[in-house]
């Protein structure tokens, strides 16, 4: 197998087998706090994926560059904090010239644990740079794909009947927990 | 407002929906989400107490960056001492441990009790953390009795019972969850009232 279509399976179970809200947990609170139209979550989607892709091989390189050689593995945590803060901060800077809406975006890209994790987890799994950047864009997409689904569910739990102690927060984990079931169908890709 | 709402009344996991992952990724069993719990709560606490310390050297926009390392700093060394003194739980928790820096419920607490005093930051970080670990051991039992039928690992005498492997899942943690907040929710609760929490 050529190394291309190598990198589109291993992307492609990034995404799906390994998707970063619905099989590995991370990141599920922007979710259910920032219900909104499908427009404005696609746009935190594409802007955190956008974030996730840098910051991935960023981390991979500071521990592998930086902290490793020199010992200083214990600090691991914060650098990582570091980097995403500095990022999402210049990334939500330039793109809220362009784009309306992002002004108080920075709170829910940082405070994502979706962003950390996939680090984390690059850090612990990809032998490779190349790897590392794979892993980001797979979890950032995998994070867009997982909103704008939630996005659209809301959008139909709004126009349906609800009891009334499901209404809310309720509900929506509920409808998490059912994709994260369906997406338990999709072990053993990539 | 009073502190002990953190218990019940405004019980961070169950009424305000802060914290969600870790509740449906290790508190599968009873002692994952104790430990969780418990690890959360200290985080949360000291975090507290050091931005209420610090609360009049820094400005607004510092207010976020800052909070998120301080947390990270403190889950750092939570995860250390695990590490030296229980790896066992250490290694159940995993990356959980250190993603307490960065979870939403103790931005949360820092913007509303921090910047309120040092009182007010360790009396709302005690009943928050308590809250929530109560009801990540709450979730944490339910899901171990129905997912494997013991209860903190003990085997319970429940004959012939079948265990319903999803509770046990990810999937089963968000709907095991969503029907405990629906349960819990209180009497003729819209959404309204929970939006505007």
């Amino acid at each position: 197998m050529n190394s291309l279509s190598t990198a589109v399976l291993f992307l492609l179970g990034c995404v799906l087998a390994e998707n970063i809200v619905l099989v590995r947990m991370m990141g599920a609170t922007p979710l259910l706090q920032r219900a909104g139209s499908l427009k404005s979550a696609a746009l935190l989607g594409l802007v955190t994926a956008l974030v996730m892709t840098l910051t991935t091989p960023l981390c991979w390189m500071a521990q592998a560059y930086i902290l490793a050689p020199w010992g200083a593995e214990y600090l691991q945590y914060v650098v990582y904090v570091a980097v995403i803060l500095a990022v999402s901060a210049l990334c939500v800077k330039l793109l809220s010239q362009k784009l309306a809406g992002l002004q108080d975006a920075l709170a829910a890209i940082a405070c994502n644990c979706a962003v950390l994790g996939s680090a984390i987890c690059s850090v612990q799994q990809a032998s490779s740079l190349g790897r590392a950047l794979l892993s980001g864009l797979g979890a950032g997409l995998g994070f867009l794909l997982a909103i704008v689904l939630m996005t659209g569910v809301q959008e139909r739990i709004a126009a349906s009947h609800v009891p009334e102690r499901l209404k809310g927060f309720p509900i929506s984990l509920i409808c998490a927990g059912l994709m994260a079931l369906a997406f338990m169908g999709f072990i053993g890709i990539g | 407002m009073k502190w002990t709402n953190g218990l019940i009344k405004a019980n961070p996991l169950l009424r305000l929906a802060l914290g969600v992952c870790p509740a449906v990724a290790v508190a599968a069993t009873a002692v994952g989400g104790l430990s969780m719990g418990l690890v959360t709560c200290c985080v949360l606490v000291l975090t507290n107490i050091v931005m209420a310390l610090i609360k009049g050297i820094l400005s607004d926009r510092a207010w976020l960056p800052v909070t998120l390392l301080v947390a990270t700093a403190l889950a750092s060394c939570a995860q250390l001492l695990l590490k030296a003194q229980f790896p066992q739980i250490e290694e159940t928790l995993g990356v959980f441990v250190p993603l307490t820096g960065v979870s939403c419920l103790i931005l949360n607490r820092s913007e509303t009790s921090a910047k309120a005093g040092l009182g007010a930051a360790l009396a709302d970080g005690l009943c928050m953390g308590a809250g929530y670990a109560l009801a990540l051991t709450l979730l944490g039992c339910l899901r171990e009795l129905l997912g494997r039928g013991t209860l903190f690992g003990w085997a319970l005498p429940l004959a012939g019972y079948e265990p319903v492997l999803v509770a046990a899942m990810p999937a089963g943690g968000f709907l095991l969850l969503g029907l405990l907040m629906g349960l819990g929710a209180p009497r003729g609760a819209g959404k309204e009232e929970r939006d505007h929490e």
